[in-house]
Parts: C-alpha cells; structure tokens; sequence
C-alpha cells in the first residue's frame, strides 16, 4: 500500500499495468517515459527476455508534483502479460494501490483479454483484496488500427466482455501514438487518491 | 493553493476531488498513527541506526524498504548518485522471487541473499517478513563482519517497527 514519509514529506504510490501480453502496457510507460521525462527521476528499468517480452517488470517512478508540501511520487509498474509467467506477475501486484487494465482490442485477443481479467482477479485474491474495491481503470488499446482498417473488436463488446460487472472508467486509447495515455493515467491516479483515503476512515 | 500550477504538463488539472482527497489525507497523517507509515521520531530513530551501526562501519549504501518495493529511509555514505529509486524497485521484486524459488523447494525462505561483484556488493536481510534492509558495499568490508552488523541493526529496527505497530 502507498507509503506515506514524514520526515522527506514524500508519498509513494503503485499503479501496476496489467493486461493480456503484447497488449502494450510497455508501450503506454514507454510513451509516459518518453514525453513527460522531466517528471521522472532515474532511467526506465525494463527487465526483457532476448526477444523483447517483458520477463519480470518495466518501472519507473514518476513525480506528480508537490501538494501542501509532500511531494507525490508514483510508481509505475508493468507486469509480463504471459501466461507462463505468472508467478513474477504475482510479485509485481504485491502493494499495488492502483491497476490500469490494458485490453488487447485486436479481435484474435477476446479471449486473452477475458482470461488476463481473471487472473487478475485471483492474484489480487492471493494479497487478499477485492478486484471490485481495488481502483481500477480500463484501456482498451491499439485504437490507431482502425485507421489501417485492422478489423477490432468494438469498444462496446470490450465494456461487455470486461466492464459489464465492474462498471469502472474505461479509455479507447493507443499506446503507441499516445491517444489517452495521459488521461489513463490522470484518472487511475485520482482513483488511487480516493481510495488511500477511504482505507484511512 | 491548489496544486495545479505546479504540474506543467499533461496532469496539470487534477481534478478537485483529488485535491481534496490529498488534504483530508495528509491532514489524518500528521500524527503518523496509521498503517503505511511511521512516525517522525520512529524515521529519526531508524535512520540514526542506518547511519552509526552501518554507514559508520563502512557500508556504502543502507536502504530500508518494504516489500512493494517503497523507500521508507536510506542513508548513503557521499554522493554515490545511485537510482535508490529503481534499487528498492529491482530488490523487491529480487527478494520476492528468491522467496518464492524458496517455497517451491520446500522452503520457508533461503536465509542468505547476497551478490558479489568485483567492487561492489548487495546484502539483503528481512525484517517482520514485511521490509527489507538492503546494504551496498565494497570489498573492504567482509561479508562475515556486515552479517553481523547487519544483525544488530535488523533487531533495533524491528523492535522500532513493532512498537510503531503497536502505537
């Protein structure tokens, strides 16, 4: 959970990106790294297999500025979206305060998507927190595609395969050409404001 | 004054229930009394043992954080310009996978996590199975004499962190 240091009067926030693999959660923190640099302290730590895959976690931690004194730092997270590779995926969820659920919208990727979600539901299950009160965003990416007339799956299935229960706020976004990759992150980061608060009461 | 001239770029407006979030938030925190932080006097206490028991014997680097991967104090012997940051980012993570190699060999944990390299070294070292000491340092330290710094600072810190619990 956020950890909150009186005396650097400094908060510490995970957001994790989850999702089905190559679905571009590396790309929406490649896009953040690349374009609001200023905001980030250190490099990207990317840890890859030789064929580029996320093998444990993409970080950085990423300053969202000084409120009342305490300056506000969250830390970005990606998870590897392979199956196989779910005992790391698992690690990375430990302490996490806020999941931005990045959905595949290619049409070959429907059942990922659906199979990612409940994974992340039984994970979440492992550090004993509810799927339906941890703050959580939807973006379904690779929307850029409809220009290359790349059929996918309509935004409206993606709520009803996904949202339909949760009922959480979703973005049609690219990672790539960062189509809402800031208002993504924007809302998730209000979201886990919110809910550091609640857990306080 | 509201945050959002500070924020110049794509975050700037921060929507006011975050603010207001943020105020009631940090107005509940000042006595350090909840969980997820730790007192004022607690971090003084902490990181004055950082500083005598371990920097002041030659470790380089000494890092407390917990197992999400969050700094709570670190203390560093001069300007070593390290990414503490990625560091505790990287540990945890590290520490969590030897945990769970551990548990699928039947395991509880592996009781030693150390890495050599020609200069420089990493020492991991567990506390309350929530947080974790990590010390960097050279090779003018024996790994024989930080283990058993590393000790006598582990026990005083949990014995802080327990009594922060307790409170």
């Amino acid at each position: 959970m956020a950890f909150v240091n009186l005396k650097k009067k400094e908060i510490q926030a995970k957001i994790v990106y989850y999702g089905p693999g190559r679905g571009g959660k590396t790309t929406n923190l490649e896009y953040i790294y690349q374009n609001f640099g200023d905001r980030i302290g250190g490099k990207m730590v990317a840890i890859k297999t030789q064929g580029d895959r996320t093998l444990f976690f993409d970080f950085f931690p990423f300053d969202i500025g000084r409120i009342n004194g305490y300056q506000v730092k969250v830390q970005l997270y990606t998870v590897p979206g392979q199956i196989k590779y779910n005992a790391t995926r698992r690690l990375v969820l430990n302490g996490v305060d806020g999941i931005v659920f990045v959905a595949d919208a290619l049409i070959g990727q429907r059942n990922s998507n659906i199979m990612s979600l409940k994974n992340l539901y039984t994970n979440l299950k492992h550090y004993r927190k509810n799927i339906f009160k941890v703050p959580l965003v939807f973006q379904y990416n690779k929307m850029d595609l409809l220009q290359k007339k790349v059929p996918l799956l309509p935004t409206e299935m993606l709520e009803k395969d996904l949202n339909q229960q949760l009922k959480r706020p979703s973005f049609a976004a690219s990672a790539l050409v960062g189509t809402n990759v800031a208002a993504t992150l924007k809302k998730i980061i209000s979201m886990t404001a919110a809910s550091i608060k609640s857990s306080l009461n | 004054m509201r945050p959002t001239k500070e924020l110049g770029f794509g975050l700037q407006v921060l929507t006011d229930m975050y603010w207001i979030t943020l105020k009631d938030y940090l107005k509940k925190i000042q006595g350090g009394d909840q969980k997820g932080m730790l007192s004022q006097e607690n971090l003084y206490r902490i990181e004055n043992i950082l500083e005598k028991d371990l920097i002041d014997k030659g470790v380089k680097c000494a890092l407390l954080i917990d197992m999400s991967g969050n700094i709570i104090a670190s203390l560093d012997s001069g300007k070593s310009g390290l990414d503490i940051y990625s560091l505790a980012a990287l540990a945890a993570g590290n520490y969590g996978a030897v945990g769970a190699m551990a548990n699928i060999v039947e395991e509880d944990e592996f009781s030693l996590l150390f890495h050599r390299g020609k200069k420089v070294n990493v020492h991991f070292a567990a506390i309350l199975n929530e947080y974790l000491l990590l010390d960097i340092f050279n090779n003018g330290l024996s790994l024989g004499f930080l283990r058993l710094i590393v000790a006598d600072a582990v026990e005083k810190i949990k014995h802080i962190l327990d009594s922060n619990t307790d409170e």
